[in-house]
């Protein structure tokens, strides 16, 4: 019966520690992105890009492409169209 | 050698290590918690005051908790769950004393720290020649324990942590004699030793638990044994009964605090800890995080001797094991033959699981491992363990023996030096296996102590009004009302959006934020140069910076 228990609390414990380093490591690792893509000190980094980005659109003669302009242009006029239909 | 001469010895150790102290108590820095504590005791004192109806002692205690009041600070009768083996009787001193300059207030705390360590030196002594019967190892083992650096440094500013090993010493050496002679006494003094132990840390529970377990090991083996009930059910007894008396936020709604006490747990210290470069969450670090600091922060020679002691219980335990069917029951045990080799298992069993638990279990660590710095009794136990294995061995090669013992005397001179670097800053200490950049990685002053050292260095503040703020997380000015009458009337702290106007910054370089995403909360200002910093074996302590525009 002893060596049973032994045995028992020896597999178990051994079977809780490969299974941490593995599927608990990985859950770890997902969890510390997870917490860091939601920090708020995250949330400010890209609205500080964007702001970032932003200014350099407005530095620039030609943030945009004549095609894309045209497109854009396009499609802006389509919704308006549409909007006031 | 005589008698007379092996006590000389033990003596003159002990009278090393105490001088020591007295000789240094003065010049550590002050730890962020230090004021809480102090009005724990009040608040505690006045209780027990009011309870036993000392009104001139109420009076005092009272008046006493109201100069201690801050706004950042916990409110001491919510958080008032702490144990209050040491605070009480440190603010009662202080009323003896009648301290009323707030730096001796605190230095005299600093000085009962000391003398609580101390005493649990002398019971580390105790309990080592109690299982090595060998005067000289157990110095040893006394002289390793004192001469670990964040021990050190923490046994003089660390109240919590450096209380509870001394409880846990003196527990454990009451287990040990309990198991020599398992009799009412003994386990009394178990009881009552491991009660003050739980009421400081939590972790004291190890204790009753791991007593249980010992319990049922020798039930497993050995049938008869299940007699010895009366006396486990007697210790279990007296100990929450201990533990009750020295609560006393138990003796009323007592479910209700203990259900409380285990809430509040989680909402203590940092969210973040800044860890091998990078930030961790505190209740989500990574498995190999207790190993690495045991590994960087344990001197190279306790670190070495250790892992051969490992190796040894290892041994032990697997020959143990493969020879559990051929034991006869009526003779030993499965893990133990005799009553030293279970002094060594238990030692070593708790150590493991502890380890273990704490590595894999996500318990909630801040502030590098200082939550579970006990932790270090269990390795001095098993390097002491080393020693007396190798000793063993060699004592009969002269030759070996006189390399050997060169080699460690030689170490602990080492050790000596680097603790003499370090001063008196041992609680950040790092051992020489580590590269100037991997010292960069990990939080260095997480208890502010260089706060004090930073607000004394700050250039002509006797002569003019200097205003000050902190760039880093730290409530800088907690420290104000130590430094002298002059100086404290010329500081100003700014705050906030403030931070800009101030003369001086202060940085501990430590962060409630993670500062690699965005930094700007803690980004330093255009118009400020870094002006000083203190480096201490190319760890940077604080840095302080000066306004140039």
């Amino acid at each position: 019966m002893r060596i049973f228990i032994y045995k028992s609390v020896f597999v178990a414990v051994l079977f809780f520690i490969v299974f941490s380093i593995t599927f608990g490591q990985v859950k770890k690792e997902i969890n510390k992105k997870v917490s860091e893509l939601t920090s708020g000190e995250y949330v400010e980094k890209i609205k500080d890009e964007i702001r970032e980005g932003m200014r350099n659109a407005i530095e620039k003669d030609d943030y945009i492409n004549d095609n894309d302009a045209e497109l854009i242009r396009k499609f802006l006029l389509k919704i308006e169209s549409e909007i006031n239909r | 050698m005589t008698m007379f001469k092996r006590n000389s010895c033990v003596y003159l150790v002990f009278l090393g290590i105490l001088i020591t102290g007295l000789l240094v108590y003065p010049d550590y820095g002050f730890n962020i918690d230090e004021k809480f504590h102090r009005a724990n005791g009040f608040y505690w004192l006045k209780f027990l005051a009011n309870f036993f109806k000392i009104d001139s002692l109420y009076e005092l205690s009272h008046l006493k908790l109201l100069s201690t009041s801050s706004y950042s600070q916990f409110p001491i009768d919510i958080h008032n769950k702490y144990g209050i083996i040491f605070d009480v009787p440190a603010a009662l001193l202080e009323i003896l004393l009648k301290l009323e300059e707030p730096i001796k207030q605190y230095q005299i705390r600093h000085l009962m720290l000391f003398i609580y360590f101390f005493v649990g030196l002398i019971f580390f002594y105790k309990l080592l020649l109690n299982r090595f019967t060998n005067i000289y190892i157990s110095l040893l083992g006394v002289i390793f324990f004192f001469l670990i650096p964040r021990i050190f440094g923490d046994s003089f500013q660390n109240y919590k942590d450096t209380v509870f090993i001394t409880f846990l010493i003196i527990s454990i050496y009451y287990y040990f004699i309990s198991q020599d002679n398992f009799n009412y006494k003994n386990i009394a003094l178990f009881a009552l030793f491991s009660s003050l132990a739980t009421s400081t840390r939590i972790f004291g529970i190890l204790l009753p638990l791991s007593f249980i377990l010992f319990y049922f090991l020798e039930i497993l083996c050995n049938k008869k044994d299940i007699k010895k009930y009366k006396k486990v059910i007697f210790y279990l007894i007296l100990y929450f009964l201990f533990l009750y008396i020295q609560m006393p936020v138990l003796w009323e709604n007592t479910i209700q605090k203990i259900n409380e006490f285990f809430t509040e747990l989680s909402t203590y210290g940092s969210e973040l800890v800044y860890f091998n470069g990078d930030f961790y969450s505190t209740t989500d670090l990574p498995y190999s995080y207790l190993f690495i600091w045991i590994v960087i922060t344990t001197p190279v020679l306790q670190l070495a001797l250790f892992f051969i002691g490992l190796g040894i219980n290892f041994k032990n335990l697997y020959i143990n094991l493969i020879k559990i069917d051929k034991t006869k029951k009526s003779v030993s045990y499965d893990f133990w033959n005799n009553l030293l080799e279970k002094k060594d298992f238990y030692i070593f069993i708790n150590f493991i699981i502890i380890f273990l638990a704490i590595s894999f279990l996500d318990f909630k660590l801040y502030n590098s491992w200082r939550l579970v710095y006990f932790l270090n009794f269990f390795i001095i136990y098993i390097a002491v363990l080393a020693i007396n294995e190798i000793y063993k061995k060699i004592k009969n090669n002269f030759k070996i023996f006189n390399f050997l013992g060169i080699v460690l005397i030689l170490l602990i001179f080492f050790n000596i030096y680097r603790l003499n670097l370090y001063h008196p800053y041992q609680s950040f200490y790092f051992n020489e296996l580590l590269t100037k950049n991997f010292k960069q990685k990990f939080e260095i002053d997480y208890t502010g102590l260089s706060g004090i050292e930073f607000l004394r260095n700050i250039p002509n503040l006797e002569e003019k009004k200097i205003k000050v703020a902190a760039i880093s997380w730290y409530p800088i000015w907690r420290m104000v009302e130590l430094l002298d009458e002059r100086k404290k009337n010329n500081i100003q702290i700014l705050f906030s959006e403030k931070i800009k106007e101030a003369d001086y910054l202060y940085s501990n370089r430590i962060y409630n934020n993670n500062i690699k995403i965005n930094d700007k909360r803690y980004r330093i200002p255009e118009n400020f140069i870094k002006f000083k910093e203190l480096i201490v074996d190319d760890i940077i302590i604080y840095e302080m910076y000066k306004r140039i525009k």
